[in-house]
């Protein structure tokens, strides 16, 4: 070849080589660098096993990214090959089937796909992945490559989940059993470079509602395949992925059958019918507004998403070379601003001045278009006021007069914060007013007077930690109470200490003392509520109330925490989620977390919510308030029991437990919620008594919690709140704490638990140097509280218990003494 | 406590709360030992380490161990040669992320080994003696390759066939006319743990995600043995060594050892424990003992079954 020609020939090759490299850069093209490398994909579990929140298993989700992950390197890559060890939900494949193939196999590198559970607070929701370790704190198995693996991935997986993460780390480390091999079996058994990754919680509702979407399970496993290439050392391709979440903006749920367009390729999110019909029987439970675009040029492209009933949205996104472009929407509805509700309700009426009109519309709306169209008739000066991010309106009724009718009208012209009309008479047009009459009422001079004591006047065999509970036939002046109210302990004329809190509820007043120290054994108390206290128009009792009560010596102790709460209510579906669940009108019962309402005689942080309304149109009415996790468990021998703030409705209430076969459900006889505030609701299983609801009317263990059921009485309150908390199985019985000997120790001390290991009974003992409130707690391996063991004032002394692990399931507990100025924690093992 | 485990150690029969066992090999759960085999004569037992890394062989005589290797994988999926002298396995090892694998022949007396190829990094089937252990056939995704052994012909055992997963079918290959005979037991289905039975009549396997089968070596005879793992045939080839596994998908949760007739008949669950995970079964030479291990503790034991 002549040297001109070479030249030629070179540069022609030169400018192939550039188009190459840029013209071709699409994701799908080649990548080369893995020949003579393989690898063998787990999904974890088999067929429907696993099963998370909303019917969805985490075995689907994990073969789905397994699929993913096996196409994307066979079709992009040069990898010898990629194994995978099941590709459908039908076979049952056993871990040995799993390892022994993958090693026979001799592949290079194992990897397991997982998402994991929680057993209580259902709303964690982060990655972790584990590698094999010999032993805690020790160095990865032979050979290595699984903890280089593990780093690189748990960056980017958690990236692509945009969650929360535990970290990478060695499976020993993470479970702390103790041993020298890897603890997990697929990193145990397998001849070859592994690990493990959990990818979310699939107890999460929002996650689990994710992991249902084809493409979500794309998302995951392409976190995994950019893993590979940076494992090995291989530039990541042109990214050119989208994805995002369709929102509603103002409820915050995600939009279904939403159209989203990128650079000439359309999504769909999923809907009931294209796919969430195969996991709820109810079309407006589950959502996930997941969108997800691949091979996306680079640039900046418009996206483009339309919904049924929302507004369009457009906006332009920038494809990123680094990671995904994630670009969440949300989109505003145009349903036009309606009235939800009012107080007083059409026709009611209230006491000026006390009372206020409140008026709840169904969107943020404009203030000054609302505050220019209110006219009131006959005309009164008033104010307003705005809260719930504009949706709520307060008119001061201040200067209304006693014993008028008012008209409040809303005009049509209102508009909400988008610009759409209001509209008044609700028929889905915008344009048209409201108008609210109310009366107001003559002024109140009657005292308030007191409805229902708990424990009741001259009770006995009390609890000596009770919730003091007085209930009154209206609201109370605040400011006129605590001076007023105090519980004595008869022989001493001494005051009990506690925390006293006034709940207002649809206008009557409850009073709930949560005593903080427990009350002396078998002694007598008078709960005095003095003259004076005023209800809200300032008209005061005028004679002294005393209550009599005498305490036992035992009291209600939390044997196992079913859920207290304090970790989210993540565990429980919507009201709506149970096909058993009738008679309600969905968009207003639900169920949420509440930091407001609590039940302090645990010193709780957190209760549950449960707002229901009921659909009196209906014949027949259930609220099936369920609890996903299978454990714990127990038997009968055991008080079910729950912390629950009433409304005095006089609708019912009813627990609701699991037996082992399927399908079979026995329920607690109704209580009717005649209480206002705080009360202990006891279902004594020992004693057998059941309702009727699906079963045989027998107990038999073991036992799940399944649900809180409520159900409705016409002509009851149709709308209203209730509240949870500290849900237990307990014991009735005196303290077990016994106090060892007449020394005072010098310092705090925890001792080992004796014997340990232990089945199913063990000794703890604990030494308190001076009087301390005393916590003795039992936690299992991830920090989830088991059992309270003393939660008490106790003198100076040294001290044991016993603690009873009947209903628990072997391995590793740690139980931490809690004071003041003391805290620590020991190791314990179980083994049955 | 501690008189107490020297007392076992010196009688050697442990008592478990469902049958007797003697204990052959002490590991531990910090440096367990696996996969037991017994030499064809009966005088040693071969078994491997944590992750089948290395061989190590019992002296039964001497009551002592020896290494052959540390090799990665060279503990799973080896054979003895017939005359108890030689050790077949594959072995791999890692450089950067890339694994390579080759056979390799152990010496039991020598240790030396016999490098029979190059190391490869795709090797997706395990090295079996053919010819009188002359030679080794290494099933292959392309042409399945031969190699000499470097061994003198064992007239005295001769196979008939050799039994290898190939495309998700059953190959049995007849030494007799070199033709591969192709089986497709369950439409579909992938087999591992594949054993052909001493008197090469016979063939257990594993479905992957199914259950533990048995076909005669024309085709003929499939029979479902139900729910079973890791099978090994008796020396009589009429009963069929296994375990039946529980998990709950990171650790194995329950193990037993199963005995059962070639033909289905006889099921039998030989240890029935509920504390005790036992695994990876074969049987003793003589067919009078199941060794097996202790998959918690890291201990290799012998059961009679007489």
């Amino acid at each position: 070849m002549k040297k001109s020609n070479l030249k030629l020939f070179t540069i022609i090759h030169l400018i192939l080589f550039i188009f190459l490299l840029t013209g071709t850069q699409s994701f799908s093209q080649q990548v080369t660098g893995l020949a003579g490398w393989n690898i063998y994909i787990d999904p974890g579990h088999s067929r429907n096993e696993n099963m998370g929140i909303y019917n969805y298993s985490e075995a689907e989700k994990n073969l789905g990214v397994g699929l993913n992950l096996r196409q994307m390197l066979l079709d992009w890559t040069d990898i010898d090959t990629a194994y995978i060890c099941r590709t459908d939900n039908q076979v049952n494949v056993s871990l040995t089937q799993r390892t022994d193939q993958a090693n026979s196999l001799g592949a290079a590198h194992y990897h397991s796909i997982h998402s994991d559970a929680a057993t209580m607070g259902g709303s964690a929701n982060s990655t972790l992945i584990m590698w094999g370790q010999l032993g805690i704190g020790g160095p990865e198995k032979t050979p290595h490559g699984g903890k280089k693996m593990s780093n690189i991935m748990i960056g980017l997986l958690t990236a692509g989940m945009r969650t929360n993460t535990r970290g990478a780390m060695g499976d020993r480390d993470f479970y702390q059993v103790a041993g020298s091999l890897p603890y997990l079996h697929v990193n145990r058994e397998t001849i070859m470079a592994s690990e493990l990754s959990e990818a979310g919680f699939h107890t999460n509702p929002t996650q689990n509602q994710l992991n249902m979407n084809a493409k979500w399970k794309r998302l995951e496993a392409k976190t995994m395949f950019w893993t590979i290439l940076r494992y090995h050392n291989i530039a990541r391709p042109f990214v050119g992925t989208a994805a995002g979440i369709v929102k509603d903006q103002e409820s915050g749920l995600a939009v279904n059958g939403a159209i989203v367009s990128l650079d000439g390729q359309v999504d769909t999110t999923d809907t009931y019918s294209s796919l969430f019909h195969l996991y709820s029987n109810d079309p407006e439970l589950l959502r996930n507004g997941f969108y997800y675009f691949e091979n996306v040029s680079p640039g900046t492209h418009q996206l483009q998403v339309s919904a049924p009933g929302f507004d369009p949205y457009t906006v332009n996104i920038t494809m990123q070379d680094t990671f995904f472009t994630f670009k969440d929407v949300n989109l505003i509805s145009t349903i036009p601003p309606t009235i939800v509700s009012t107080t007083p309700a059409q026709n009611d009426s209230l006491y000026p001045g006390i009372e206020n009109v409140v008026i709840y519309f169904s969107r943020p709306m404009d203030k000054t278009s609302v505050a220019s169209n209110i006219t009131i008739t006959p005309t009164a000066s008033y104010t307003l006021s705005w809260s719930n991010n504009d949706k709520t309106l307060t008119i001061k009724t201040d200067n209304f007069n006693f014993v008028t009718q008012y008209d409040i009208t809303i005009g049509g012209n209102a508009k909400d914060k988008y610009g759409h009309l209001f509209d008044g008479d609700g028929n889905g047009i915008g344009g048209d007013p409201f108008t609210l009459t109310i009366m107001t009422k003559h002024p109140d001079l009657t005292a308030p007077s007191i409805t229902d004591v708990y424990p009741h006047a001259n009770a006995t065999n009390v609890e000596y930690r009770p919730v003091l509970n007085i209930a009154f036939d209206e609201l109370l002046k605040t400011s006129t109470i605590s001076s007023r109210f105090k519980v004595v302990r008869n022989s001493t004329q001494t005051n009990a200490a506690g925390i006293l809190k006034h709940y207002a509820i649809d206008g009557r007043s409850v009073l709930n003392f949560f005593v903080s120290t427990p009350l002396a054994e078998n002694e007598t108390y008078t709960i005095k509520i003095q003259a004076g206290i005023e209800d809200i128009f300032g008209n005061p009792t005028t004679e002294d109330h005393n209550y009599e009560f005498t305490t036992s010596n035992s009291n209600y102790f939390a044997e196992t925490i079913i859920d207290n709460f304090e970790a989210g209510v993540g565990n429980w579906w919507q009201p709506g989620g149970s096909g058993s669940t009738t008679g309600i009108l969905p968009l207003t019962t639900n169920m949420a977390l509440s930091t407001a309402i609590l039940n302090l005689n645990t010193a709780s942080t957190k209760s549950m919510q449960l707002n229901y309304d009921w659909d009196v149109a209906a014949s027949a009415w259930l609220i099936r308030e369920y609890f996903t996790p299978s454990t714990p468990t127990f038997g009968t021998n055991t008080i079910l029991q729950v912390f629950m703030f009433g409304d005095g409705s006089n609708n019912k209430f009813r627990f609701a437990v699991r037996e082992t076969a399927p399908g079979n459900f026995e329920v607690s006889p109704w209580y009717d919620i005649n209480w206002l505030g705080w009360k202990l609701i006891s279902w004594d299983l020992s004693q057998g008594q059941t309702g009727n609801w699906i079963g045989n009317n027998v107990l038999e263990p073991p036992l799940k919690f399944d649900s809180f059921q409520l159900t409705y009485t016409p002509g009851n309150k149709s709308t209203s709140t209730v509240y949870f908390d500290d849900l237990r199985t307990a014991f009735f019985a005196p303290s077990d704490v016994e106090i060892e000997d007449g020394i005072t120790p010098t310092e705090f001390v925890l001792q080992q638990n004796y014997p340990n290991p232990f089945n199913p009974v063990t000794q703890i003992k604990f030494s308190v140097p001076l009087s301390s409130n005393v916590k003795l707690i039992v936690t299992d391996i991830l920090g989830r509280e088991i059992a309270i063991l003393i939660n008490d004032e106790l003198a100076a002394g040294n001290y044991n218990v016993n603690f009873d692990a009947n209903n628990l399931s072997s391995g590793v507990y740690f139980y931490t003494l809690i004071t003041d100025n003391f805290k620590q924690s020991k190791k314990m093992i179980l083994m049955k | 406590m501690k008189k107490l485990f020297l007392l076992l150690i010196v009688l050697s029969i442990v008592v478990f709360p469902q049958y007797k066992a003697q204990l052959i090999i002490n590991g531990t759960p910090e440096a367990a030992v696996i996969n037991p085999q017994y030499s064809p004569d009966g005088s040693k037992i071969a078994y491997s380490k944590s992750g089948y890394q290395g061989l190590w062989i019992y002296d039964l005589n001497k009551n002592s161990s020896t290494q052959l290797t540390d090799e990665l994988a060279a503990g799973f999926g080896y054979q003895w040669s017939s005359d108890s002298k030689s050790i077949l396995t594959r072995v791999a090892k890692y450089e950067d992320v890339k694994r390579y694998n080759a056979v390799k022949i152990f010496d039991v007396e020598t240790k030396n080994s016999n490098q029979l190829n190059d190391y490869k990094t795709m090797m997706p089937y395990l090295p079996q003696w053919t010819d009188g252990n002359s030679k080794v056939y290494l099933p292959a995704k392309g042409v399945n390759e031969i190699y000499n052994s470097g061994l003198e012909k064992n007239s005295t055992s001769l196979n008939k066939y050799l039994v290898f997963e190939k495309g998700n079918k059953l190959n049995v290959l007849d030494l007799s006319t070199n033709n591969i005979n192709i089986i497709e037991p369950i439409k579909g289905a992938e087999y591992i743990n594949i054993s052909l039975s001493p008197d090469q009549t016979k063939i257990v396997f594993e479905v992957m995600g199914g259950n533990l089968y048995k076909i005669n070596v024309d085709g003929s005879g499939l029979t479902d043995l139900g729910k079973g793992n890791r099978p090994k045939w008796s020396p009589d080839s009429k009963r069929i060594v296994y375990v039946i596994t529980e998990d709950n998908g990171y650790e194995i949760t329950s193990s037993d050892i199963y005995l059962i007739n070639a033909d289905g008949s006889g099921k039998v669950n030989l240890t029935n424990s509920d504390t005790i995970i036992e695994m990876t079964p074969s049987f003793s030479p003589d067919g009078k003992s199941i060794l097996f291990e202790n998959y918690l503790e890291g201990s290799i034991y012998l059961m009679s079954i007489e």
